[in-house]
């Protein structure tokens, strides 16, 4: 086979012409991309050729270029959700914690469902919703008194187990990102409330509730709110506003009410208190 | 040989049935998107219409177009009964198992992630599955094609492999190597998460892996039309192809240099630094070669078919050319819609220009003026070159067709030049709703009600495209239909360099390149730390 | 049929030396305004600094409100011992918190953001800044303002059901108009 190669190789240089030509252009690309590019940026002075090569890979060359002073340490919740937290809180055991519940029932009503209206129900709530809000309970990042009190006389299972329990119990629907298709969802609505729940305002950077609170959204440790006690809502909805709750992770909530009327946060509250529950 | 035409024809169809419903659910998103009343106006239903829009115009019609007019190719071109058939049927089955089986889930609103599906937002695992099997059903046409490709090769040493089977079997290659990129982001990133196994992944990974297909898989798209352009065209015009030689040439371009370019798509992300950003974005420049090579080749064609039919002067051989053939005229729209296509994928490409245009409108009317324009509207005219021959009665009205491609031409201007108006004016994609009573959205009002206008003329445009096939399916066979013929060129050549015949060594090019251009962009997660995000679904707590 | 024509009449029309010829030229051509291109991109790239994000900087997206660069309290606008303006903000299911960002005109600015959740986007309309928002990542994107004025700043990149109602804006303030505060204090006009 020999020969024929050889002579293949002097009457078929078009083989060693291609790859020259391919090896060119990834030469000329990395040389610019990698050698030139970085090293000579404007009026900065150029910078030696490896740093140029650590810049163009993205690392820092120069350590952080900007100061990392920090103001004091605030922390919302000490809950985050990591793979162990939502594991732990999404299978307590509903028996241990139907036992526990049976000191809820005074203000949370029987089988989870308050009928003071400044009290939420709980039944049929996200279990990691309970979870978390049980925890920033114990920890002072959510405050109540009665409920503080609760909170730490009980273990950090026993949360799961109370979650697990209320979640079983018919009430608060389940906040799964699907519902049936709704009309009159989108800016054309002429009710302020149904717009501000289903579509949202974008000149002020408010999301549409129902895209985390439902129906038809879903967000982890956002409360389904369909059916929720009205003057609960509200009230939380002026907490979050003023700054007296300040438990939401990375700000959602204090957000988007610091932008809410007065006048809003009420008819937020009582659309979502009477709306009916979506057919599953 | 009838079976072997009801496969193609089975793809075709399989084609254009999906295409249609898509196009359908492409004009209620526009006009979801407008000012005026829209029926059903829930964007929770916009954002699973663009889904199944998306998922159906990127992965489904064009795979399965692909693959029938592979199928066709390699009986017509190659003159020879189709090797394999029977695994060109698994394959056409899978694909159709896979499409149901991605649609249902979307159609319920379960997997509202877009055709992109960036994790870590994810979906149900039903629509990842059918994806993934309507990409393993093409596999099978793949193989079929290098199959049939290396045995009339074996069957005819020395002879060059006529252009339309070298071409396709280029594209089959490409799209066999670009589905690789996504397929391993669907395997190895996203149906762990989606099924509960894993709770957390690299998103930079993801984005990566997925950019591998979603350059290459244009001109997966492309191809076809361009097959159409240089071995049909010069046909029907009643010319000869300009050269033989330039065709083989740009379809290698095509295959080596589709692939180490994706990163073009990641301009704007965090997760790679500038280096690999301008390296691949030099490399697209060069993908931008055979398409500049492609127009000059096709209108000296045309006008070689103009001069030979009389076309004297400067510009006479353009009134002399048959536009009432519907081939010659989608080409010639096709190459008009190509320029502020082509223009505008410059532009998207040309590295820090891409922050201009980065996510806004002027993407998604680019890509459907470049797809939806130049590459479908030469697809329409495939159909009805290669229908009436696979169902052996001849095309019912060449007017009705040429008509239908004139709407098309004008309706997708219409959609796409406001579009792409209200991108550089700012307008973000993929929104479900706009307030227009902002005064800034205000002023793209207008434009998008010219594309809901526009959308409108392109439905009817496909409508009437349908009314042709299914007039011409019922009207009598004709005693023979003649075979289709492939362009011969200008100076045919008696043997073509091996280079220019076979794939081998392109393929090893086409290797080391990705490697050069994607190893270290790619490798870098594995030694990052820290990155890795929780899966976030649209619809259900999958993270328990 | 058209497609039947043997079209000899077009055999060898042009030798196939003239159609090398001047298929090479254009080659030539097209070659020349691709790297006239490319030229125009490596030119303002150096001279204008003109590229696109490049620092690769990895950070765990379930912890940003407990520890590292994105707690709250150091969300919004600092400003550096050189002048220069850092402004910190997450983008998460659906808003970018601070809603509202303050910068000075004609002052180097570097924008920081990370994603608490998903994929998301940020573009300050009428600018060139846009980059992505990716979870487990920092965009790093180094701007100016020439012009004070209120910009939106859409997110532009799907993110869920409520993508589209997600918006915050900068609000460049004319120099002398913009408080310099000491290094441990932030600012932003949105709530906190």
């Amino acid at each position: 086979m020999s020969p024929a190669n050889n002579s293949s190789r002097l009457q078929n240089p078009w083989h060693f012409i291609a790859f020259a030509i391919v090896s060119a252009i990834v030469v000329v690309a990395f040389g610019l991309g990698f050698l030139l590019l970085p090293r000579y940026q404007g009026t900065h002075a150029p910078s030696s050729e490896k740093d140029s090569v650590y810049h163009a890979l993205g690392f820092h060359t120069h350590g952080k270029s900007f100061n990392t002073i920090q103001p004091p340490l605030k922390v919302p919740t000490y809950i985050a959700w990591t793979e162990m937290t939502i594991h732990q809180a999404a299978n307590g055991d509903p028996k241990r914690g139907e036992v526990i519940a049976q000191d809820c029932t005074a203000c949370h009503g029987e089988k989870g469902l308050s009928t003071q209206s400044w009290i939420p129900s709980l039944a049929g709530l996200d279990p990691l919703v309970l979870f978390k809000q049980m925890d920033d309970f114990r920890s002072g990042t959510r405050l109540s008194a009665p409920m503080s009190a609760i909170a730490q006389s009980l273990t950090v299972q026993q949360y799961a187990d109370l979650a697990a329990y209320f979640e079983s119990l018919p009430g608060l629907p389940e906040n799964r990102g699907e519902r049936t298709p709704r009309l009159h969802s989108s800016y054309r609505n002429r009710d302020p409330v149904e717009r501000l729940i289903y579509a949202g305002d974008p000149k002020r950077g408010i999301a549409a509730c129902a895209s985390c609170h439902g129906p038809g959204g879903y967000r982890i440790g956002a409360p389904a709110l369909t059916k929720q006690n009205e003057l609960y809502i509200d009230q939380q909805l002026h907490a979050f506003a003023q700054g007296t709750r300040a438990n939401d992770m990375n700000m959602p909530m204090r957000t988007i009410s610091a932008m809410l009327t007065e006048s809003e946060m009420r008819a937020l509250a009582q659309a979502y208190a009477n709306e009916k529950p979506q057919q599953p | 040989m009838e079976r072997n035409k009801l496969l193609p024809l089975a793809h075709l169809w399989a084609a254009f049935l999906c295409f249609l419903p898509a196009v359908g659910l492409g004009v209620w998103q526009m006009l979801m998107r407008s000012p005026l009343p829209a029926p059903i106006d829930d964007p929770n239903i916009y954002y699973a219409s663009v889904t199944a829009h998306g998922s159906i115009m990127a992965y489904v019609f064009p795979t399965f177009f692909a693959m029938g007019f592979g199928y066709a190719i390699a009986v017509s071109a190659l003159g020879r009964p189709l090797h394999g058939e029977k695994w060109a049927w698994v394959g056409f089955f899978l694909a159709v198992i896979g499409t149901v089986m991605a649609l249902v889930p979307v159609a319920a609103g379960r997997s509202s992630v877009l055709y992109t599906f960036y994790p870590p937002l994810v979906g149900s695992p039903w629509y990842y599955l059918g994806v993934a099997l309507v990409i393993i059903g093409s596999y099978f046409w793949i193989a079929l094609m290098l199959v049939n490709f290396r045995a009339w090769k074996r069957e005819n040493p020395g002879k060059p492999v006529p252009l339309a089977m070298f071409a396709i079997t280029a594209c089959a290659l490409l799209w066999g190597w670009t589905a690789l990129g996504a397929t391993s982001e669907v395997l190895f990133q996203i149906l762990p998460v989606t099924l509960g196994w894993r709770h957390t992944m690299d998103a930079g990974l993801a984005r990566t892996l997925f950019s591998l297909t979603l350059h290459a898989i244009v001109y997966f798209w492309l191809i076809p039309a361009y097959i159409a352009y240089y071995t049909l065209m010069p046909q029907a015009a009643g010319g000869r192809l300009y050269s033989d030689t330039m065709g083989r040439i740009t379809f290698v371009l095509f295959l080596v240099f589709s692939l180490p370019v994706g990163l073009h798509h990641l301009f704007m992300d965090p997760e790679h630094g500038v280096g690999f950003k301008f390296v691949q974005s030099l490399l697209t420049f060069l993908v931008a070669l055979p398409t500049l090579l492609t127009v000059f080749t096709i209108t000296a064609s045309l006008e070689i078919a103009g001069r030979v039919r009389g076309g004297k002067g400067l510009f006479g051989w353009i009134r002399a050319l048959p536009w009432d053939e519907p081939m010659v005229l989608a080409v010639g729209l096709s190459l008009l819609l190509l320029g502020p296509g082509g223009f505008g994928g410059l532009i998207n490409m040309s590295f820090a220009m891409n922050a201009m245009i980065h996510n806004t409108s002027w993407v998604t009317a680019h890509f459907h003026l470049i797809f939806g324009g130049a590459v479908v509207i030469v697809y329409f005219a495939i159909a009805y070159e290669l229908l009436p021959r696979l169902i052996g009665r001849p095309l019912v009205s060449k007017r009705l067709a040429c008509l239908q491609l004139w709407i098309w031409f004008w309706g997708i201007l219409l959609t796409t030049i406001p579009w792409h108006i209200a991108g550089l004016m700012g307008q973000p994609r993929r929104y479900a709703i706009f307030d227009y009573s902002d005064p800034l959205v205000a002023k793209m009002a207008p434009l998008v009600i010219l594309s809901v206008m526009g959308g409108l003329v392109v439905l009817s445009s496909v409508l009437l495209f349908f009314y042709v096939l299914l007039r011409t399916s019922l009207a009598p066979v004709a005693e023979s239909m003649p075979p289709i013929r492939y362009a011969l060129s200008v100076n045919p050549p008696a043997t073509v360099p091996p280079l220019l015949n076979g794939f081998a060594f392109w393929n090893v090019i086409l290797l080391a390149l990705v490697l050069i251009a994607y190893g270290y962009p790619i490798g870098q997660f594995f030694f990052l730390h820290n990155q890795n995000a929780p899966a976030y679904s649209l619809t259900r707590d999958i993270t328990k | 049929m058209a497609n039947q024509l043997n079209n000899e009449n077009a055999e060898g029309l042009v030798s196939e030396r003239v159609i090398d010829k001047t298929e090479r030229r254009w080659l030539f051509v097209m070659a020349g305004m691709l790297g006239v291109m490319l030229a125009v991109i490596v030119l303002t790239g150096v001279s204008q600094m003109l590229h696109p994000l490049s620092d690769v900087e990895t950070i765990n997206p379930a912890t940003l409100h407990l520890q590292g660069e994105f707690v709250e309290s150091n969300l919004g606008s600092a400003v550096e011992p050189d002048g220069s303006i850092t402004v910190r903000i997450i983008a998460e299911q659906y808003m970018f918190v601070p809603q509202c960002a303050i910068v000075p005109a004609a002052t180097p600015v570097r924008f920081r953001l990370t994603s608490a959740d998903v994929t998301h986007g940020f573009f300050v309309q009428s600018t060139n800044t846009n980059a992505m928002v990716v979870p487990g990542y920092i965009s790093n994107v180094m701007t100016s303002f020439a012009r004070p004025g209120n910009y939106e700043m859409p997110c532009d990149e799907f993110c869920g059901f409520g993508h589209h109602a997600m918006a915050a804006r900068v609000l460049v303030l004319p120099k002398d108009q913009f408080k310099n505060l000491p290094p441990n204090e932030r600012m932003n006009c949105g709530a906190q």
